[in-house]
């Protein structure tokens, strides 16, 4: 299996990003508009700061998943043109880890300004299925690594330009 | 840089081209340019081997070091 340059995994993968880049943006709009007018407890009729930040907190947080996912598209499209080496990959890494670590503070917030304490459950199996509630986790090692990723990638870099640079 | 790359002067005592010795040495056009233009970082020995071969010379006549 070829798993970069033309006709090779990330050429599908950049499809399926391509894709989710559209419909990710439909789908947040209409969820937003469809909880502050609708639903079990529509947020308009329940106005307060509360609701307010928490309103804040979900387009910070979807702002941030579609940056992560502009950047990913664009490594993705780097590595279809064989030459994911670059720069622009450093920056690209560190802004998703910067969206990772975003998503983690609106996480931790949303726990504190709802007051999800009594709720919380590290990891539930149920009838259900297996429930956890340590997304917030999970952003924050991811954004962790892909920022070390980053430094990984810039003195790969380095190394590249050196051998280039070698007569 | 401190390590000066006189190639183009050796050129001209042997009045050979950059394509020719390009050729000769077995290295894109592009790469003896950037040789000659002391923009290399490194050079391999095989390669050092063969500019001296070519052009009938020590590495001394091509590399010079100056203290900056």
């Amino acid at each position: 299996m070829k798993f970069y340059g033309k006709r090779s995994l990330a050429s599908f993968l950049k499809v399926i990003m391509d894709i989710l880049i559209i419909v990710a943006p439909l789908v947040f709009i209409g969820a937003f508009v469809l909880s502050i007018t609708s639903g079990h407890e529509p947020v308009l009729d329940n106005l307060n700061a509360t609701t307010v930040i928490t309103a804040i907190l979900y387009i910070l947080g979807g702002s941030s998943l579609m940056a992560i996912l502009i950047n990913l598209r664009n490594i993705v499209a780097s590595l279809i043109e064989s030459n994911p080496f670059i720069l622009k990959n450093v920056t690209r890494l560190k802004n998703i880890a910067i969206s990772c670590f975003t998503i983690t503070v609106c996480y931790i917030i949303n726990f504190f300004i709802n007051q999800q304490f009594n709720d919380f459950k590290f990891i539930v199996i149920d009838a259900k299925g297996i429930h956890t509630d340590i997304e917030f986790l999970i952003f924050f090692f991811t954004g962790c690594f892909i920022l070390i990723l980053s430094q990984v990638f810039k003195q790969a870099i380095e190394y590249k330009e050196d051998n280039d640079l070698t007569i | 840089m401190a390590i000066i790359v006189n190639l183009d002067v050796m050129m001209a005592k042997r009045k050979i081209s950059l394509m020719e010795l390009a050729n000769r040495v077995g290295i894109t056009n592009a790469n003896l340019s950037i040789l000659k233009t002391g923009k290399a970082k490194a050079i391999r020995f095989s390669t050092l081997e063969a500019i001296c071969r070519e052009l009938d010379c020590q590495p001394g006549d091509i590399l010079e070091y100056r203290k900056d």
